[in-house]
């Protein structure tokens, strides 16, 4: 995606729209699975990653000085990907199933309120640019 | 991973607890039953779930060790609880044994109760997720509509 027209939130929205819904199946198949003996409830975690990814480079970081360095911080928000990881959990039962139906319906209301939220400011930016084309003329 | 795997991951859920249902509902119905066509009284069934891995092609199959995020889940099984008579004093009974006792299926009304509401609220979480599901595919199918 082109920097000089795409503004760079819509990358990050994107991103994070991928992550959510594959989180969001996670989530779901852990609801599913909720009374199935030695099923271990799973989480899709990459918050942290994309907020480091997506956070301008400071002035502390190293800068490269020259095209054919190696990248130091090297994140782009389109090389985030969700790590998957057994959710944690206090509630362990005799059929060693760690799924707890309540933190894991919050944990899919929570994420899909996060999916939700990013369509709606990613509506809004391709708002903003397609009232940049079409007004720009009048 | 598309939408799709976690409906369907959800619709699994909504068969399995349907099933766990029916099992439940027979159990209370035969409660006192003390003739099958097995012979002996009715014994008490459980149901086994197992989570499957989504495979919807041989190369799912393949990688389904690789990500084994979502999973379905199926009743693999309908298991009789063993120890599944109690014996009660009844001599005028007519399947009473020689000693006057009758043997019952051994049916906890109480806990088969407790499984039901399990079971039923099992489903409803389900249902929760699959409208989570749909109303965040509408949402997409949404982006950038005027």
């Amino acid at each position: 995606m082109s920097r000089t027209f795409f503004p760079p939130t819509l990358e990050v929205l994107q991103k994070n729209l991928a992550l959510r819904m594959a989180r969001h199946q996670v989530l779901t198949s852990n609801i599913t699975n909720a009374e199935t003996p030695g099923y271990i409830a799973k989480d899709v975690s990459f918050e942290a990653a994309l907020r480091d990814a997506a956070q301008p480079p400071s002035h502390n970081t190293l800068q490269r000085t020259h095209l054919r360095h190696l990248p130091v911080v090297a994140r782009s928000v389109a090389q985030v990907q969700g790590v998957l990881v057994a959710s944690p959990s206090d509630n362990v039962g005799s059929d060693l199933n760690t799924v707890s139906l309540d933190q894991e319906m919050g944990r899919l209301t929570l994420n899909a309120f996060h999916y939700n939220t990013s369509i709606e400011f990613l509506g809004r930016s391709l708002d903003q640019l397609r009232r940049v084309i079409s007004e720009g003329g009048r | 991973m598309d939408m799709m795997d976690g409906l369907r991951s959800s619709f699994s859920g909504l068969q399995a607890q349907r099933t766990r249902m029916n099992v439940i509902a027979s159990n209370l119905a035969n409660a006192g039953v003390t003739r099958t066509p097995e012979g002996g009284p009715y014994q008490r069934k459980e149901v086994v779930f197992a989570a499957m891995p989504q495979v919807s092609s041989f190369a799912d199959l393949l990688n389904a060790h690789a990500e084994a995020g979502v999973s379905e889940v199926r009743v693999v099984d309908i298991i009789r609880a063993p120890d599944s008579t109690r014996l009660e004093y009844d001599p005028d009974h007519p399947d009473a044994n020689p000693a006057g006792y009758v043997a019952y299926p051994n049916i906890n009304v109480l806990h088969e109760m407790a499984d039901l509401i399990m079971a039923s609220r099992l489903y409803e979480a389900n249902i929760t997720a699959i409208n989570a599901t749909k109303d965040m595919a509408i949402r997409t199918l949404q982006i950038g509509r005027i």
